[in-house]
């Protein structure tokens, strides 16, 4: 799931100058998940948006809405025509789609999107997949040496490693290390002996924003004229 | 006006004691099941209510009926204090009170911690 961290609120009281109508849009998704942006916090940042706004003044009318899905435009009927400022707990996808949605609203991020990672115990959550286009985890035992080593080596360890820790941090494992435990551990050493060549950065981030199109799923040109009433 | 969120088990019976007693007129009881299940817009809408100040009232640490409760509402004071503050009210409105239920003078002794420091700061400042 995408991981996000919250905002402070002097940081978001800053994007809301000018506003009158604000709208604090939570997100049952990802956000809500990892703690900063379903409808209990999106509750939360409108109650301390509107108890500041009494405190100073500012006069704004403030409410919280939380959807299924904020990345999702058919979830987002609710805020049809909506012009005020929306504070958007969702992560950066959400917000953007929001934007989309109303283009006559001011959206705002409540929260900082920090990376797609998975709950490590109650309340931490750790990066796991950097969305590099191309994945090679059947050759690292399931492990992501591009998320999880600091410096993405394909073929590690290096000599920072110690103990199993990285020399980024302790707090940090080693990935390789793992990679080679978990390798040990399924009988399958063998696949260290080969180098993994230098990957294909293309399908990653070097082409600007990437668009995946699902054959079936993607309307045809009969589709597309039918859904357009052609 | 100073609401306390009490913990059915131990908040509630210590903050009736020292109600009692009388000379708590300013306080507010909320009962409920653990100080852990205060939501943190249930506080800051206190304030928007009215409140002056806030008090978290649980059990002792490690005498928690849901085991951590108690820690988690002391965790989650912490943080409420820093957003009362950052939307623009003075220091020390939310406080955490881990009590057992037959400690009534320790309740009073927070909520006049508290009214010490609404006092200095004076009502919703």
């Amino acid at each position: 799931m995408i991981i996000a961290e919250k905002k402070p609120l002097p940081e978001v009281l800053g994007m809301l100058e000018g506003s009158s109508e604000v709208l604090v849009l939570g997100c049952r998704s990802c956000t809500a998940i990892c703690l900063v942006g379903g409808e209990r916090e999106a509750m939360e940042t409108c109650e301390a948006l509107a108890l500041h706004s009494e405190i100073k003044d500012k006069g704004w009318k403030v409410r919280s809405l939380t959807v299924e899905r904020a990345c999702e435009r058919e979830f987002l009927t609710p805020l049809n025509g909506f012009k005020g400022t929306v504070v958007s707990m969702a992560c950066g996808v959400g917000a953007q789609v929001v934007q989309e949605h109303c283009p006559d609203a001011r959206v705002v991020p409540g929260v900082n999107t920090s990376n797609m990672g998975a709950p490590e115990g109650t309340g931490t959550f750790v990066e796991r997949c950097a969305g590099c286009g191309d994945c090679i985890l059947h050759l690292t035992a399931g492990i992501c040496p591009i998320a999880r080593c600091a410096k993405s080596l394909l073929n590690g360890p290096c000599g920072g490693s110690q103990n199993g820790r990285c020399e980024v941090s302790p707090d940090t494992p080693c990935a390789w290390d793992q990679i080679v435990k978990a390798l040990e551990r399924q009988g399958r050493l063998d696949l260290l002996d080969a180098n993994i060549p230098p990957r294909d950065w293309r399908p990653s981030r070097n082409g600007g924003p990437r668009r995946i199109v699902n054959a079936e799923a993607s309307p045809g040109d009969a589709q597309r004229r039918w859904r357009e009433g052609e | 006006m100073i609401v306390c969120y009490c913990c059915s088990r131990s908040g509630v019976p210590a903050a009736l004691s020292a109600l009692e007693e009388g000379g708590l007129d300013d306080v507010i009881v909320r009962e409920v099941p653990c100080a852990g299940s205060v939501e943190r817009w249930e506080v800051l809408r206190s304030f928007r209510q009215g409140a002056e100040g806030v008090l978290i009232v649980g059990c002792l640490l490690e005498n928690c009926a849901h085991h951590y409760g108690s820690e988690v509402a002391a965790r989650r004071a912490v943080l409420l204090e820093r957003t009362v503050q950052d939307a623009g009210l003075s220091k020390g409105r939310v406080a955490m009170v881990h009590l057992a239920e037959h400690q009534p003078l320790r309740f009073r002794r927070a909520v006049e911690e508290m009214r010490a420091v609404i006092g200095t700061a004076g009502g919703q400042a």
